[in-house]
């Protein structure tokens, strides 16, 4: 390598020098964002931006709260303006509509084709667009790393290299990104719009060709829903079904009639909201703790210790139960009905084992050397934590939230199954099997298992990728090539 | 002695005890092959103790593990044989080795804390040893069990067999580790820098209590340490390892006031007290290389001082640095001494062929 | 390098010359422990330490494991709180620092650590590594602070290229290079070097001890060398200290030392180092036994457990060396069966009267004394004694020991004499005039 002065330029001066790779790969993905452009604008455009907004305007003295408004609006409109740019994956493009008048075939249909193989496209093709950009996200990485980066080599590489040879672990990764996927794109994968099936089917109509009647009626959704219920062997719509108002279930309906996939679909960013929020809440509180305990000691791990042990003595179960009923009329209960509310309370109670787990490695992190020499050169405790024993540190405690995370989704349906927790009409997959319970013997086994062993994925990818997760980051792993060299040193001398 | 088939022979004295040679070991990974012992030979005879000197990186621990069986994957041994009182070793099953460890060979490490087992006391661990191979149990495992102890310096016997690892010092500890080592009488005892991690007074200890063992027991020792100083005191004869290979061989008096090789050289240069006091230290240029590909040169050339062309494509093999000592060897091409320059690199040149070795790649 | 170096490196030379003080440590005690509901007694790991560094020397601190030698570093670092005395650095009391002061002060001194992979951040970049200091000083500007660090690379050996690289691609001897960078980043005038070269393999050590010496000469350093490799202290140090459980045993130039140890500590380890030339055959003491614990040090002399120059009482002055030795163990068997340091169980049991300290005493007699011919007297006080373990009482089977073969150093400690005409000072009873010297009894016994 050439040295000279100005050898240290940001990553700026870097891509001048060799625009190409870059380029060709920001070309690309830019053109992927921008066939979502608008979904992501919209996205923004649905977080309560009024609330804080509208308060300050309230507490300042009119005038100024005026302005504030307007600028308020003004945005508002341009990034309504921007919402409405349309989107690839709009259900509009490929709808699944359509109704079936005997003799004649499908009528009023998307290409002629059966709502069941419409939907299924649009299915594909949503899952084709989510793994393309995965898979350029992961080429920029790539990219970045063999043309852009200063360093040939960094602690990172071994452990992504490891990571991508861990063959458990990348079934995970696929599991955990199909969910993703399936609850990020939840209005567009489904067969039916949340409002149409679950929050106001009754402002909704469709139009279905009566059979007594010979002619193309129209009939409000949820009314169709009744004649649609799953109630077992008497009445079903299982698996891959069409209803009698030839709506598609590819998973079959509720007992409600509602259909199971678009409630499985809003269920899982639910139980994806819960475990990540309270994943996030509590690893965030252990991680600080055991950033103060193993640079304090002394004292404050005592204090710590004594919390911890205290929190965990309660009857986790039944506060969290009890905290539920009491809190029901409390407006947090109504934050996304009542999930807020769930995330918080598990994240405030999950701490502590997480905090037991690092606290070990914490402690034995912050023995190193390099921890007393930066107090040697008098750096703050905050700082000297941050920099030198929290990377260390978080990489163990991803492992153990990956594990916890699967407790916290499976907490929460259990809890939905008991009635508490999420309310309806809130879709939360506890509830569905709940409903379907005394069904399973049934034609209509379909509302209990499928909700179920979305579960079980769920929680298994989470855990597959945690064990990814712990040999990609734990030097000792058999896969790696340190061992060997290790072994060949014939240890130590 | 535990199996008849390592009874006493009138001839053994004569006879060396092991015998290594042309070991070869190497460990396996997925980029590449690393060749840590390459054609090591070398002989242990009853109540003399034999050195082996290297760096980090040399291969002495290596060829302890191989002469012990405990070399595991991705390593294995590829070539050579070890032979123990004419018996060949190198192909043991787990079996065999398991009679001849601590019964035949028993192997000191280099920190004591971790040979010993934590949860188990001390007492506990030696009798462990006597009941597998000496079949001894009860009052009279414990007895024997403090008289090692006894013999080992440690005072108090009786109170120590059940006491704790942790309760022991670091020197009490290396003590009760070679207290555990010779509790079934063995011939070699192979000591893999037992004193390194120890104080210089505590150290000095048990140099003695070695020296006092080999005097008493008659057995062979080969200790392997990267402390010239030690070798000096412990060993009576020296062998000097380099990235895997033997580079000089010689009695302990003839290697410290007349070094061949110019490794050897550089180390001995090297030592602080070897040198004036506050004057620069001598050093050796370069690092010490992880030996991967077969030697067809000599490995020390690049950082030798003395190099020639021929050095890059000769095998220097170990070689009489002259006709009249029979006992000091020298793996380089600048020797035999008393012969001109090709003559010497021609002998390394037929040796090298006749000796041809393939390790699978 | 910098104009303020060079200003340093003329103080430097002209402090050497005239022994000016730059760190003045008086009455420095650091004890863990000991101040809090759940202990018992604390860890004297630094036990009433004076002396002093002069401006541009290198004074090597020796000792064994346990002696305090890295907690007296750690305390001039103010790593550690030192519990009393103080430490003056260039007139100022460092110890009673605090806040801005003390992060101001802390560009002065650094440390260089012993294990080179402990005292890397793995996961930092080896420019990021020596840029910490500065960093965290807000050292001019970070385009000034890069180019420092370039600098600071070429001065320790390493390339420019090896400012991105990671820690793990590096071999020992260029860590503790990065390592010693990283000290060198604020021009600190006083550098700890903590056993820089104990876990390197000996021609590494070579090379990184010329570095160190070489930027001493330049920039006009001041060294505190901890080592327990004495030829290494012997090497590049121009004054040596000596300690044993927390005391200082033994301070002065470094040729007077090592030529002519007066102190007996020092004797024995000198003599416990294992020359590289086996036609040397030295008479070595070799010291029984192993230090006692910090948190009990004993009564008087530190040393006076283990000393081979212990003073006798008048009448067993011409004891045999062998028996004299058989009562040292002896005694020693006794204080260790009595350890303060006992764990829980241990104390159970011994409230549950379960414990017996008399178990076996007479094979620990036996196995001391067997094969010698011991003296009736002798042999009487042993045996009253041995009757008292019997009946389980360590503390009179002790005190009847003691007074029998007890002598002024087990009764006090020793002061600091000064001995000879260099300036060196050494604690032990026998510099005293009623006394025979260290040296003159090393003469007239023979330690083989």
């Amino acid at each position: 390598m050439s040295v000279n002065e100005t050898k240290n330029d940001s990553i700026v001066t870097r891509v001048k020098e060799n625009p190409g790779p870059a380029a060709r790969w920001g070309a690309v993905m830019a053109f992927l964002l921008l066939l979502e452009f608008g979904a992501v604008w919209s996205a923004i455009m649905s977080l309560p931006w009024g609330v804080p907004v509208n308060g300050i305007a309230d507490v300042l003295p009119a005038a100024i709260g005026g302005v504030i408004t307007g600028i308020a609006g003004v945005f508002a409109d341009v990034g309504n303006a921007l919402a409405s740019v349309p989107t690839l994956l709009e259900r509009e493009w490929i709808p699944n509509q359509g109704y079936h008048v005997p003799g004649e075939g499908w009528q009023g249909t998307f290409l002629g084709l059966e709502p069941a193989y419409a939907w299924l496209i649009r299915l594909t093709v949503v899952y084709v667009y989510a793994a393309v950009t995965l898979y350029w996200a992961w080429r920029g990485y790539m990219t970045f790393r063999r043309h852009y980066r200063y360093a040939d080599w960094t602690p990172g590489d071994d452990m992504v290299d490891r990571f991508r040879g861990h063959n458990w672990g990348r079934f995970g990764l696929v599991i955990v990104a199909a969910f993703l996927v399936m609850a990020l794109f939840a209005p567009v994968v489904s067969p039916t719009t949340q409002s149409q099936n679950m929050t106001s089917p009754y402002a909704h109509q469709i139009e279905y060709f009566n059979d007594d009647a010979g002619e193309v009626q129209t009939i409000t959704v949820g009314t169709a829903n009744v004649g649609s219920a799953s109630k077992g062997d008497r009445q079903n719509f299982g698996v891959w079904s069409y209803d009698e108002v030839d709506r598609f279930h590819p998973f079959g309906t509720l007992t409600t009639g509602k259909d199971l996939f678009t409630f499985m679909a809003f269920g899982s960013r639910i139980s994806l909201f819960i475990g990540l929020f309270a994943s996030a809440l509590a690893g965030g509180i252990a991680l600080s703790l055991a950033l103060l305990t193993s640079y304090y000691k002394g004292l404050v791990d005592l204090a710590t210790v004594l919390t911890s042990d205290a929190f965990s003595a309660m009857p986790r179960l039944l506060v969290l139960i009890m905290l539920v009923v009491v809190l029901q009329d409390h407006w947090i209960s109504d934050i996304y009905s009542g999930a807020f509310l769930l995330a918080f309370l598990f994240g405030i109670w999950g701490w502590m084992g997480l905090w037991r787990a690092i606290r070990g490695p914490s402690f034995q992190i912050v023995e190193n050397e390099w921890v007393t020499a930066a107090k040697g050169f008098g750096d703050r405790p905050w700082s000297i934590v941050k920099k030198h024993v929290a990377p260390y540190v978080i990489g163990y405690l991803l492992i153990y939230l990956s594990m916890s995370l699967g407790g916290y989704i499976i907490g929460s349906a259990g809890l939905a199954y008991l009635g508490l927790g999420v309310t309806a009409p809130t879709p939360e997959l506890g509830r569905a099997i709940a409903a379907g319970q005394s069904f399973i013997i049934t034609d209509s086994w379909h509302i209990s298992v499928f909700p179920g062993v979305m579960i079980t994925l769920i929680v298994l990818g989470f855990n597959a990728l945690g064990d990814g997760i712990r040999d990609a980051i734990d030097p000792q792993s058999s896969s790696g090539d340190s061992a060997g060299e290790a072994a060949a040193a014939g240890g130590g001398a | 002695m535990s199996d008849s088939q390592y009874a006493p022979d009138s001839r053994v004295d004569e006879e060396a005890l092991l015998s290594v040679d042309n070991l070869q070991t190497a460990f396996f990974t997925d980029k590449e092959t690393i060749r840590a012992v390459d054609g090591v030979s070398f002989e242990i005879s009853r109540g003399e103790s034999v050195g082996i000197v290297g760096e980090s990186g040399s291969g002495k621990s290596v060829t302890a593990r191989s002469i012990m069986g405990l070399v595991d994957s991705p390593g294995r041994i590829v070539g050579g044989s070890i032979q123990y009182k004419g018996r060949e070793l190198v192909d043991n099953t787990e079996k065999d080795w398991q009679q001849i460890r601590g019964g035949e060979i028993a192997m000191v490490f280099q920190d004591p804390l971790s040979s010993l087992n934590p949860v188990y006391t001390v007492g506990n661990q030696i009798k462990e040893s006597l009941r597998l191979h000496q079949g001894m149990r009860g009052r009279e495992a414990t007895q024997k069990a403090i008289e090692l102890l006894e013999d080992v310096g440690i005072p108090d016997a009786p109170r120590r067999i059940d006491e704790y690892p942790h309760q022991f010092s670091g020197g009490m500890r290396q003590r009760a580790v070679i207290a555990v080592a010779l509790a079934c009488d063995p011939d070699l005892l192979i000591c893999d820098e037992p004193t390194t991690a120890l104080d210089v007074t505590i150290q000095a200890q048990i140099l003695d209590l070695l020296h006092e063992l080999k005097e008493e027991k008659n057995i062979g020792i080969m200790f392997i340490t990267h402390d010239m100083g030690v070798i000096a005191e412990v060993a009576d004869r020296v062998n000097v390892m380099y990235a895997g290979e033997l580079v000089e061989k010689a009695p302990v008096d003839e290697l410290f006031s007349n070094p061949k090789h110019p490794y050897t050289q550089g180390l001995l240069e090297s030592i602080p007290s070897r040198n004036e006091r506050g004057s620069e230290l001598t050093t050796i240029e370069g690092e010490v290389p992880t030996p991967k590909e077969p030697a067809t040169y000599c490995r020390f050339a690049p950082r030798c001082p003395k190099a020639f062309d021929d050095c890059e494509q000769v095998h220097p093999v170990p070689v009489a640095v002259d006709e009249s000592a029979d006992e000091h060897e020298a793996a380089c091409l600048l020797y035999p001494e008393d012969v001109n320059q090709s003559e010497a690199v021609e002998l390394h040149r037929s040796r090298e062929d006749a000796t041809e070795q393939e390790v699978p790649e | 390098m910098t104009t303020l170096y060079q200003e340093r490196r003329e103080d430097a030379t002209v402090g050497m010359q005239t022994g000016e003080t730059l760190v003045e440590i008086d009455g420095l005690k650091t004890y863990y422990g000991g101040s809090g509901m759940f202990s018992g007694k604390p860890v004297k790991a630094v036990d009433d330490v004076s002396f002093d560094v002069h401006r541009g020397e290198t004074l090597g601190l020796v000792g064994e494991s346990g002696c305090g030698k890295s907690t007296l570093g750690r305390t001039l670092m103010q790593l550690e709180t030192a519990t009393a005395g103080d430490v003056r650095y260039d007139g100022t009391d460092i110890t009673t620092l605090s806040g801005k002061n003390l992060k101001e002060w802390r560009q002065n001194v650094q440390m260089v650590f012993q294990d080179p992979d402990s005292s890397l951040n793995t996961r930092m970049t080896v420019g990021e590594i020596i840029m910490e200091p500065l960093n965290v000083h807000g050292w001019k500007t970070p385009q000034k602070r890069r180019e420092r660090v370039r600098a600071l690379l070429d001065i320790v050996g390493l390339a420019e290229e090896h400012y991105y690289r990671y820690p793990f691609q590096f071999s020992g001897g260029q860590k503790q290079r990065v390592g010693i960078a990283r000290a060198l980043a604020l021009e600190p005038d006083f550098l700890v070097l903590d056993e820089p070269v104990s876990a390197l393999d000996v021609s590494v050590q070579a090379k990184i001890l010329n570095l160190l010496d070489d930027l001493q000469d330049e920039f006009g350093l001041t060294y505190l060398l901890i080592a327990h490799d004495l030829s290494v202290v012997e090497h590049i140090c121009d004054r040596v200290a000596v300690m044993y459980l927390g005391k200082i045993m033994e301070i002065g130039p470094v040729d007077a030392i090592f030529d002519d140890p007066a102190n007996p500590y020092t004797n024995s380890l000198l003599s416990a180092i294992p020359e590289p030339d086996p036609t040397l055959k030295k008479s070595r003491i070799t010291l029984r036994g192993t230090p006692p614990s910090p948190r009990d040090p004993p009564a008087g002399c530190v040393f006076s457990t283990r000393c081979p120059f212990k003073i006798r009482p008048e009448k067993y002055e011409d004891l045999d060396d062998d028996v004299w030795e058989a009562v040292e163990v002896f005694r020693e068997v006794l204080r260790e069966r009595s350890d303060v340091t006992k764990s829980v169980s241990e104390r159970v049991r011994e409230l549950l009267g379960m414990e017996t300290k008399g178990m076996d005493v007479d094979e620990v007699v036996e196995d001391a004394f067997g094969g010698l011919n011991t003296p009736s007297d002798v042999r009487q006080t042993i045996d009253e004694a041995v009757e008292y373990v019997e009946r389980d009482d360590l503390a009179s089977a002790q005190e009847t020991l003691r007074d029998e073969f007890g002598s002024v150093c087990e009764r006090e400690q020793p002061e600091q004499h000064q001995v000879g005409d260099t300036g060196r000072v050494s604690r032990c009873h026998r510099h005293r005039e009623e006394y025979m010297d260290t040296q003159e009894y090393r003469a007239t016994h023979d330690f083989s």
